[in-house]
């Protein structure tokens, strides 16, 4: 590499800028670790294996329990990104390959529109509009035949619950999935495409082929919207349901980590515990995050590298 | 052994269908939401008028939808303060990546400002809380600014490295075979060549903080008596307002909320359609 004297003292120069950014991570997880620290001490492992929020004046009879939130955050994004990755994989074909440029171009345009639309704007559309919908056309419909599977036993009541949070979810990642599916698939080199097409395959036939060759990417893709939808709180928050108890029916409303964070925050300030307890989520959401992004991010990479030789 | 070739096509042209209806199904929610939010908050601007920019929020027995305000100088105020912060941040760092990319630290650079995207915001705003706004002793403008910036961060981040990634080689070899060092290309070249570029990723980072949320949560606070207290004192955001009111029980706070999504939805198409016309106006 070409480096000069100026470029040398450049180099230097911005060290410190980068070094800060990375202070900021680390002061933030450690803020974040040491405000949880007394719930930790307090309740030890059964803050992760129980289920409870009882807040009390009296310390000693303070008892939070996070599972059910954990679990219901776990759930909800799972399901929002099973539902978008479909979703995405159409509009990457159609944007890409189906829809010439001028009728393909206000697709485009809406999906951009759709992906940086304020959250909340979804959030309020989720539960006033979505919300009731869903309970009249699907849920009670879904209830009333097919009750009998486990996901569909519960009654729906409000229709706020963990189906109408992961479509509202779904809804608003799905832009962001599919802008990196189309970033990957603009990757795959042409050749495939061309040995497709030159076996005589049909458009479809080659769609599926080049699908096939994104499969790892779309798969890392999805960690990263997953770490996105794990911690989306106005979305959740609003659609969500914001009810305390542990459920894999998709028709009854729970408590997310992030909304429980959104609802709690203001009252658990009176208790001892009880923001220590939500920092203890805020710990767990953060890692998973992190996690799931990072894994994502190699990924990618690593995919990159071995698509081009 | 093979399918015949009709079945074949007849297959081809029904997938192609669902694939494409899939498409466009998706924009529904969209449509459903703009004209939710004409139909809802265009009846609460009608009734309130300009004044729905101006006054003050109403309280939850009064007879008057009053204005947002507080919200709308908040959030004006704390978006600029934040990108102020990030984008300058986000740019020498992907000058720095983008010039130095073999480099041992700029590769860790990337991971780690990559990894702030991975940091929920309600976990910045949980952070903020803990540091600034307890170190203050109340929450402020500021501090919502600070959550705001580092949510920003690398989103500006990205798009600056794809602005400096986009700069033809041949450019780059011209500053440099002129004699010119790093500092001087950026200036005296790659700016030139980006400026529509930068604009728009300013704008973009703008629109980015004047929709969140969650970073505010517990760190602007929630004024309503007044439009302006200061930077070190409590502020208000319209997305604030629209997600505290919509969890209200009272109709007069949903019929606010509603208006605001309205102005909110009016503001962020705006400066998005004026961004993706910079961004035409200066491909190379």
């Amino acid at each position: 590499m070409f480096f000069s004297k100026s470029d040398k003292l450049l180099f230097y120069a911005i060290l410190p800028l980068i070094a800060g950014v990375l202070g900021i991570l680390l002061i933030l997880s450690f803020v974040i670790l040491t405000q949880s620290w007394p719930s930790f001490q307090r309740f030890g492992l059964a803050l992760f294996t129980e289920n409870a929020w009882s807040p009390s004046s009296d310390p000693q009879k303070e008892f939070y329990g996070l599972s059910a939130p954990i679990v219901s955050s776990l759930y909800v994004s799972t399901l929002s990104v099973l539902i978008s990755i479909p979703i995405s994989i159409c509009l990457t074909l159609t944007l890409i390959e189906i829809l010439p440029n001028q009728l393909g171009t206000p697709l485009r345009y809406v999906t951009e529109v759709m992906g940086g639309l304020p959250t909340v704007i979804y959030g309020l559309w989720g539960s006033t509009i979505l919300t009731p919908l869903l309970r009249d056309q699907v849920m009670k419909p879904l209830h009333d035949f097919l009750g009998f599977i486990p996901i569909f036993s519960c009654r729906p009541l409000t229709g706020h619950s963990i189906l109408t949070a992961s479509i509202t979810l779904a809804v608003a990642t799905t832009p962001y999935v599919t802008a990196l599916f189309i970033e990957g698939y603009h990757l795959i080199p042409s050749k495939y495409k061309e040995g497709a097409y030159s076996l005589g395959a049909t458009d479809y036939e080659a769609y599926k082929i080049m699908i096939g060759i994104l499969k790892p990417y779309i798969i890392a893709a999805s960690l990263l919207g997953f770490s996105r939808a794990l911690g989306e709180t106005t979305i959740v928050a609003l659609t969500v349901g914001n009810s305390m108890r542990f459920s894999l029916c998709l028709f009854d409303p729970v408590h997310t980590i992030p909304s429980l964070i959104a609802n709690q925050f203001e009252s658990a300030r009176l208790y001892e515990y009880a923001l220590p307890a939500l920092f203890a989520g805020a710990l767990v959401l953060l890692i998973i995050s992190l996690i799931a992004s990072y894994f994502g991010i190699r990924l990618i990479y690593g995919w990159r590298e071995r698509i081009h030789v | 052994m093979y399918k015949s070739l009709s079945s074949r096509k007849i297959k081809n042209r029904i997938m192609l269908f669902i694939i494409v209806a899939v498409s466009i199904l998706y924009v529904t929610p969209l449509i459903s939401i703009i004209y939710t939010a004409v139909e809802r908050g265009g009846a609460t601007l009608l009734e309130a008028g300009l004044t729905f920019l101006t006054n003050l929020p109403p309280t939850p027995l009064s007879t008057s939808v009053g204005g947002i305000a507080p919200a709308l100088i908040g959030s004006l105020l704390a978006s600029a303060l934040a990108i102020l912060i990030s984008t300058p941040i986000a740019f020498l760092a992907a000058f720095y990546v983008t010039e130095f990319p073999k480099h041992s630290l700029s590769r860790m650079c990337e991971v780690v400002v990559r990894s702030f995207s991975g940091v929920p915001s309600i976990v910045v705003s949980m952070f903020i809380y803990s540091t600034v706004v307890i170190g203050m002793g109340r929450q402020s403008l500021l501090a919502g600014s600070l959550s705001l910036s580092i949510v920003t961060l690398p989103y500006a981040y990205v798009y600056f490295t794809s602005a400096f990634r986009s700069i033809p080689e041949s450019l780059r070899e011209a500053a440099m075979s002129l004699g010119m060092n790093r500092v001087r290309a950026l200036i005296h070249v790659y700016i030139g060549v980006l400026r529509g570029s930068l604009v728009t990723g300013l704008l973009m980072s703008y629109v980015r903080a004047f929709g969140d949320t969650a970073p505010l949560l517990f760190t602007m606070g929630f004024l309503m008596n007044s439009v302006f207290a200061g930077v070190l004192q409590q502020s208000n955001a319209i997305p604030l307002m629209i997600f505290v009111y919509a969890l209200s029980p009272y109709e007069i706070f949903h019929r606010v909320a509603w208006g605001a999504t309205l102005v909110l939805l009016l503001i962020y198409l705006t400066l998005f359609t004026v961004s993706r016309i910079l961004v035409r106006g200066v491909k190379l």
